[in-house]
């Protein structure tokens, strides 16, 4: 005898087995990837209110307000396929990965079992990992497949030809084409199907109603394409509103870790490792590895440790996308190498790291890149990466269009930093002294404050500091930008020529002047 | 010492600058500079538009452009001669032509040919000068230099500077310098302006992200460093090259060497091959008297002669006769070859135009302003727009033009695509990054057609989801101001063509269009216009099409109908229009059409020229419908802004409704003559400039005060005037469309089966779907027949029972060329059994199944399911017992089986409609023939397949739908509230049932929503639903 656990409406439940009570509400599917997206698999709810599959999303919404659209996510119909193969193999060595959705067993060599009682807590077994599923009996795997498609949610099949004939057509499997043509002509069962007669269908609709006769009359087994389980425990999730508090995330992640548990537990397997990746709204990506040292299966253990990492993380964007996964290990204690010189609890560092987030701000934790703009010094902070060697970017214009000026080669700027407040008197509309408290050794060698009067600067009034004739000056350079935001910015440069003899870079903003530096 | 700025460019630059050529010549003249050059990139696009502007500011404008050269840096030359500017228009033809739609490159060897007449500058900081020195290639800058020298010689080359302040940049004018120094090359001090104003600089920087693909927080260094690329001014300049004075002394001094101007372009209208002896105007005399007689009879009364006399006069005088010979010849063309043809548009107002055959309308009976069409004052050519049955005719008649005047003598003119409210809105908030949702929203808010749009741009922006306090909301409100109505690409004018005598290219440069084989002008319509470019407007017109296949068929039908010589006064006519029966009529189709009619009850032909132009956005935005009507209906006493009006106003009960009144008033009004009247049309056709509309309305308001015109009739004027500035029809024009109306209205009547025939072979057109159409031919005793492979053609055809059948035209996926080996086999015999059609005709097995369901093959078959029986069946075409049948296993398919068939096949059935087969289920919902019977005010509930849904921008978010049943077409009103509260079920529901209060006013029935639910229809599929909402 052959068993087919079938979950329908695979990719949907794939989505909603993520989410608690989605199910129960009008929800439905589409292939966001699709030029013209329709809707693919929806919920009972939904049907209810009278959606169908191939309505466009805004004629579903149009049915119900309250629809709920869930794109399909490749990662979570993985996820899900690797829980269905894992859950059978706990059943029978012989398992096959028939389609998606779809798990057929051999039960040969297996002792005697009640057929029904097998089906009900297979059924059993995958609601507990959110799968609902249909579980059908049969004396071969097509027939088996069939009845798993008509089972509410058990069905072992004692006759085989009254359980045929009832069937819808589509229960064959025809091709979408040939199925067009069946409706077109009126065939809407199997047992339709069948009094056509297999010639007459074969001169038609050719080879491939050979195949499908052969199917409606359930005559031919096959052997299954066995397989082994992935040792692959991962769950995931893209939200349609982005997290931002811990709350709803714990929520999903306890459910992720129990299910992700009992997926081990089949497999006789307990977490050796969690990998908890967030994808944020920026699109920047996070990752962080929990090693477990006594590794375990026990719930209550590992969602401490997931919640008291989550609870001094501070994210700059909330979270758009979340995984989870664990690396199977045996429950048993393993030893440290005697050179090894790994963090032992990584754990530890994380938690620490965190907590200098919490005090400093996120903003300033990570790694500063420099930023394509003209203004100068203009950089960003990238989060923190522990992997891979992210350090200071070459300062490279990738998106410029024109080459970049080769200015011919002049002495070096010694910059401040801070650049230093000053007092700046123009003549036509150019700099002629400088009065300024330059940092030493340029404070020094300073002449009388006689031009201050008519000056304008950043200084407050009645600053005494070090005035400067300006023999020279070039400029101004003008620079602007991020016009458009509240981070907008004008500068104008001149280098002057100084009484004390000195080149300085001088830079009016609209905070007023300023001395940048000093030509060496 | 003055500056002259000889190197900017506009926005006609495409993405390259950011300010209209109008907005740099008024910055130069406030700048006080004597002249100005504009350069736009690879083109003189923005040359007509600077030229007009410079002229309004008293400056002198300079042509010239950047040509992007084959190693892709930029060489701006300069026009110093009609020789020069012929040899520029050339080379930029030329390389135009060869490369993609949208690009251009001039090959460095092919520069010496057209080099005579043009001056060369070395570039900006994209010229092959400051290309090479960025990369310190200082012997390449010297060979480029040396190469320009000897194309263009010593004196008509100078070494251009630039100072943007930028850090680094005089590294490159000492380079500049040096090089001007050994090879003793003057200087030319020049900005290189992008914009007018500094701000500018931020257009520029959205442009640079729209052409880069990206936005602001990305861009980076792509973007301007500062805002010094605007146009400065003399002093500014100045100072800017105060060490080298040189450099802005040359400005002046080469700018008083460029003296051609586009008054000078050369350009000469072909010349009509006359008879000898004759000369145009004798010639033209002579036709226009000839087809007189055709037109008013053997004798012609005082009046007509007269009136033909003055307007030769004047077209003698102007020296346009050359110009309709030729419009008369295109015109013999259409005739010989069978191509119906009608001018449309102001050349109605003209007696010489009606008696050529051009036009269909008698001015003189009509009493036409034929000012409105030409006057002495007139400085351009005429237009003579032609209506032209849409599809393969029209382009046969554009391809003859071309065959005339060849491919470098005729060219499409171009239509310059501005930014407007939506394309405007999207690409600054693509630049800005605004997610894609919010300027989808955006979009959404925008009326629809050409409504005009009058939602204001704060309370819009807050709707789509960008309140006030948004960071980047002042940004996109100043950006979107700046940008709107900026040109953003250049495409194609739909009908207008531009002939010349000699080379078209000489003229302008022309381009590649996107369709193959055709040419594209650098100009639009407007602007050779301007510059006294010949033009032709040959535009497609549906209607036209199934106008001449109907009179076609009534031919070969042996009834043949003239739609000249049709009666005016058909009662029958006028009592179908009366009852809004006007599915498929021309112009009178629409819902608010419909909804007028029965008000307006037209008695007479003038009555649909007026309900043509009532039901537009001018009147309706000008609140001049319901005055109308109520006048009309002797509700609302007849009075007149000024009594002065009263001869103007008389015709149309004192409510002003088309162009030629709104002339008038300003004539009678405000002492305006006919040129300054001229003036006003243009500035209320020319959509590009509010300024422009802004200064007539000054003068008009000035003239009326004058003439002590009331404050507030003022007022009432200039609101009446405005408002026609974009939607107003020439009475000439309403009359040419009600001439179509009022001809397809009677022979909807009296020919239907006619009419529905070739409607149904003209579509897609007009605001129903063919299924509606069907439907409505159904009700007026029009038999229509299925699909049949051994009666159907390709079109649509009249059997002798007056039935139509159904061609092959309609089935969804069948191939013409396929349906043609089917109508030549059966031409040859008839189709004797399914084997026999299977293996005579070809078919793919799609068109064959498609043929079995809509029960195209039921002659062959016992029914539909027996004919998809026998189509999949494999033959074996050697076997003597294949062609044997074998009785169908299959049963026949019921009435909705039959209608999803249909359905799926042709979108249309000649079956019950899927309402008749609903009806059984429905309780209490009226059908639409019966809505009338409704007392006004009752509660019903109608039901139906949506047929039009209607959100126009004048009805204040009111919404309408037309419901479709078995018996006709209800129609219901929704109110903004709630059809905000179910839009998606409104706009997206097939079917709906609809209960809501009945509104019967003179004759129009609808019901005024109250509930709105979908109507389950289970799988039986309706018509698509035209929508504008």
């Amino acid at each position: 005898m052959f068993v087919v656990i079938y979950i329908p409406e695979f990719f949907l439940h794939a989505v909603l087995r993520a989410e608690a009570g989605l199910e129960k509400r009008p929800v439905v599917l589409i292939d966001a990837a699709e030029k013209k997206p329709l809707v693919l698999q929806l919920t009972v709810a939904a049907r209810a209110v009278g959606i169908t599959e191939g309505m466009t999303p805004t004629q579903a919404l149009a049915r119900s307000t309250l629809l709920q659209i869930k794109p399909r996510c490749a990662a979570q119909e993985k996820a899900a396929t690797d829980t269905l193969l894992q859950c059978a193999y706990s059943f029978s060595p012989s398992i096959e990965s028939t389609a998606d959705g779809v798990c057929t067993l051999d039960l040969a060599g297996l002792p005697n079992l009640d057929h029904e009682a097998l089906a009900s807590e297979m059924v059993q077994r995958l609601a507990t990992l959110h799968l609902p599923a249909q579980v059908g009996i049969g004396r071969n795997p097509w027939l088996a497949l069939l009845a798993a498609r008509a089972a509410r949610p058990c069905c072992v099949i004692k006759n085989s030809t009254q359980f045929l004939n009832a069937l819808p057509v589509e229960a064959i499997g025809p091709s979408p084409e040939t199925l067009a043509i069946l409706h077109k002509w009126g065939i809407h069962t199997v047992g339709q199907f069948v009094a056509l007669g297999k010639e007459p269908l074969s001169t038609r609709l050719g080879p491939e109603a050979l195949a499908l006769h052969e199917r409606a009359v359930a005559s031919s087994t096959r052997p299954l394409k066995l397989v082994r389980p992935p040792q692959i425990f991962e769950e995931t999730i893209a939200f349609e509103h982005e997290i931002e508090t811990i709350e709803p995330l714990l929520f999903i992640l306890r459910r992720f870790l129990e299910q992700l548990l009992v997926r081990l537990e089949m497999m006789y397997w307990v977490a050796q490792e969690l990998r908890l990746r967030f994808r944020f709204e920026s699109g920047d990506p996070y990752e962080k590895t929990f090693r477990i040292p006594a590794p375990t299966s026990n719930v209550e253990t590992l969602f401490r440790m997931l919640h008291t990492h989550l609870e001094t993380l501070r994210t700059e964007h909330p979270i758009v996308a979340l995984e989870l996964s664990a690396t199977p290990g045996r429950a048993i204690n393993h030893q440290f190498g005697l050179f090894e010189s790994v963090l032992r609890d990584p754990n530890h560092f994380h938690e620490t790291l965190a907590r200098l987030t919490a005090l400093v701000g996120a903003e300033r934790i990570g790694t500063p890149v420099n930023e394509e703009s003209y203004k100068p010094d203009a950089f960003r902070i990238e989060p923190v990466s522990l992997e891979g060697s992210a350090g200071f970017q070459p300062a490279v214009s990738p998106t410029s269009s024109r080459l970049p000026l080769q200015l011919p080669r002049g002495p070096a700027l010694l910059r401040f930093r801070p650049p230093t407040p000053a007092r700046v008197q123009l003549a036509q509309g150019r700099p002629i002294s400088v009065d300024s408290d330059l940092p030493s050794p340029w404070g020094c060698g300073t002449e009388s404050s006689a031009h201050r009067t008519g000056s304008t600067g950043a200084g407050g009034e009645g600053q005494t500091g070090n005035v400067h004739r300006v023999h020279d000056a070039r400029g101004p350079w003008r620079n602007s930008g991020q016009w458009w935001d509240k981070d907008q910015w004008r500068r104008e440069e001149w280098d002057v020529q100084a009484s004390d003899g000195r080149l300085y870079r001088l830079c009016h903003r609209p905070d007023g002047w300023f001395v940048e530096g000093v030509y060496d | 010492m003055s500056y002259v700025e000889l190197h900017s460019r506009s926005a006609f630059s495409f993405l390259r600058g950011a300010s209209a050529p109008e907005q740099l010549a008024e910055a130069a003249s406030s700048s006080g500079m004597p002249a100005m050059a504009l350069c736009d990139r690879d083109g003189v696009y923005g040359a007509p538009r600077f030229f007009a502007a410079a002229k309004e500011n008293s400056i002198r404008a300079i042509i010239g452009s950047e040509l992007t050269m084959e190693d892709s840096s930029v060489l701006p030359v300069l026009v110093e001669t009609r020789t020069g500017y012929q040899n520029l228009c050339r080379l930029l033809t030329r390389a135009h032509l060869r490369a993609p739609k949208g690009e251009s490159k001039v090959l460095w060897d092919e520069l010496p040919e057209f080099a005579s007449g043009l001056v060369a500058l070395t570039g900006d900081d994209e010229g092959p000068l400051a290309r090479a020195l960025q990369r310190d290639a200082h012997s390449e800058a010297e060979a480029r230099l040396a190469q320009l020298k000897n194309i263009f010689g010593a004196g008509n080359l100078f070494v251009e500077l630039q100072r943007h302040r930028v850090r680094g940049e005089d590294h490159i004018i000492n380079c500049l310098l040096a090089l001007a120094a050994t090879h003793r090359l003057p200087l030319l001090a020049t900005n290189g302006p992008l914009y007018a104003k500094p701000y500018g600089r931020e257009v520029l920087d959205v442009f640079t992200c729209i052409r880069n693909h990206t936005h602001l927080d990305t861009a980076g260094k792509l973007l301007a460093r500062n805002s010094e690329r605007h146009l400065k001014n003399v002093q500014m300049m100045q100072q800017l090259f105060a060490d080298l004075p040189g450099a802005i002394e040359n400005t002046c001094i080469l700018a008083d060497r460029l003296r051609f101007s586009l008054e000078n372009l050369g350009y000469e209208f072909p010349k009509y091959p006359l008879p000898a002896g004759e000369s145009p105007d004798s010639f033209l005399r002579k036709q226009t008297f000839l087809g007189a007689r055709d037109r008013y009879g053997a004798t012609l009364n005082d009046k007509v002669r007269a009136q033909l006399n003055h307007e030769l006069a004047i077209i003698e005088k102007l020296g346009f006769a050359g110009y309709f010979l030729i419009t008369w010849d295109l015109v013999q063309f259409c005739r010989e070859n069978n191509i119906m043809i009608q001018g449309r548009g102001s050349a109605a107002n003209s007696a010489v135009c009606y008696c050529l055959g051009i036009t269909a309308v008698d001015p003189v009976g009509g009493e036409l302003l034929f000012e409105r069409f030409l006057s002495e004052g007139r400085k351009s050519w005429p237009d003579i727009d032609i209506d032209l049955p849409s599809g393969d005719r029209r382009e046969r008649v554009i391809q003859e033009v071309y065959r005339r005047y060849g491919k470098h003598g005729a060219a499409m003119t171009a239509n310059v695509i501005t930014y407007r409210g939506r394309s405007a809105a999207r690409e600054i908030g693509k630049a800005l990054n605004f997610p894609p949702d919010v300027l989808d929203r955006f979009s959404h808010l925008f009326a629809n057609g050409d409504f005009p749009h009058t939602m204001d741009l704060q309370l819009q922006m807050q709707q789509a989801g960008i309140p006030k306090a948004h960071p980047r909301s002042l940004p996109f409100a100043k950006l979107y101001q700046a940008i709107y109505g900026l040109p953003r690409h250049l495409g194609q004018h739909s009908g207008g063509m531009i002939i010349c005598q000699g080379q078209l290219d000489s003229i302008m440069p022309l381009e590649n269009a996107s369709m193959p084989g055709r040419v594209v002008a650098q100009w639009d319509k407007d602007d050779c216009d301007e510059l006294g470019i010949i033009k032709l407007d040959l535009l497609g017109l549906g209607m036209m099409s199934v106008m001449q296949d109907a009179i076609e068929l009534t031919r070969q039908r042996g009834h043949p109908v003239d739609l000249a010589k049709i009666p005016k006064d058909d009662p029958a006519t006028y009592e179908l229009m009366q009852n809004a029966d006007t599915i498929g009529v021309f112009q009178i189709e629409s819902r608010a059409q419909m909804a007028t009619l029965p008000r307006m009850k037209p008695k007479c032909f003038y009555d649909v020229v007026i309900e043509v132009a009532i039901i537009r956005p001018g009147p309706i935005q000008g609140d001049m419908v319901h005055p109308y009507l109520a006048r009309r209906a002797g509700k609302q006493k007849v009075n007149y802004f000024d009594e002065r009006l009263r001869p103007v106003l008389a015709r149309t009960l004192g409510v002003p409704l088309f162009q030629e009144q709104m002339l008038r008033i300003a004539m009678v009004m405000a002492n305006f003559s006919g040129d300054e009247a001229e003036e006003l049309r243009r500035a209320l056709s020319f959509h590009r400039s509010q300024e422009r509309m802004r200064k007539v309305e000054v003068k008009l308001r000035e003239g009326m005060q004058r003439n002590n015109v009331a404050p507030d009739v003022i007022d009432k004027l200039v609101q009446s005037i405005s408002s026609f500035a974009l939607y107003g029809f020439p009475e000439s024009h309403a009359i040419s469309f009600a001439i179509i109306a009022y001809g397809s209205a009677y022979m909807k009547v009296h020919y239907a089966p006619e009419f529905y025939a070739s409607l149904l072979n003209n579509q897609p057109m007009g605001f129903y779907s063919p299924a509606t159409i069907v439907k409505d031919a159904k009700r007026h005793g029009v038999v229509i027949r299925p699909v049949c492979v051994q009666r159907s053609d390709w079109d649509c055809t009249i059997e002798a029972d007056d039935s139509v059948r159904l061609g092959f035209r309609v089935v969804q996926g069948l191939r013409e060329p396929n349906a043609q080996t089917l109508l030549a086999q059966r031409r040859e015999r008839p189709f004797t059994s399914m084997h026999d059609f299977k293996f005579r005709v070809p078919l793919h097995k799609d068109e064959l199944r498609t043929l079995a369901q809509i029960g195209a093959l039921n002659t062959l078959a016992d029914h539909r399911r027996d004919a998809l029986w026998q189509v999949e069946k494999q033959e074996d075409w050697e076997s003597m017992f294949a062609a044997r049948t074998e009785p169908t296993p299959l049963v026949p398919m019921n009435d909705a089986e039959r209608l999803s068939a249909d359905y799926g096949g042709m979108q249309l059935t000649t079956g019950p409609h899927p309402m008749a087969l609903l009806r059984p289920q429905l309780k209490h919902i009226w059908r639409a023939t019966d809505l009338p019977k409704a007392r006004h005010g009752e509660r019903v509930r109608i039901a139906g397949n949506v047929i039009c849904r209607q959100r126009p921008g004048t009805a204040k978010g009111f919404v309408f739908i037309s419901l479709e049943d078995e018996t006709g077409v209800s129609n219901a009103i929704v109110t903004p509230q709630l059809f905000e509260k179910q839009r998606l079920l409104i706009t997206q529901e097939d079917f709906l049932v609809i209960e809501g209060q009945v509104q019967n006013t003179d004759n129009v029935v609808v019901v005024k929503t109250k509930k709105v639910e979908p109507l389950p229809h289970g799988q039986l599929t309706g018509s698509d639903s035209h929508d504008f909402h």
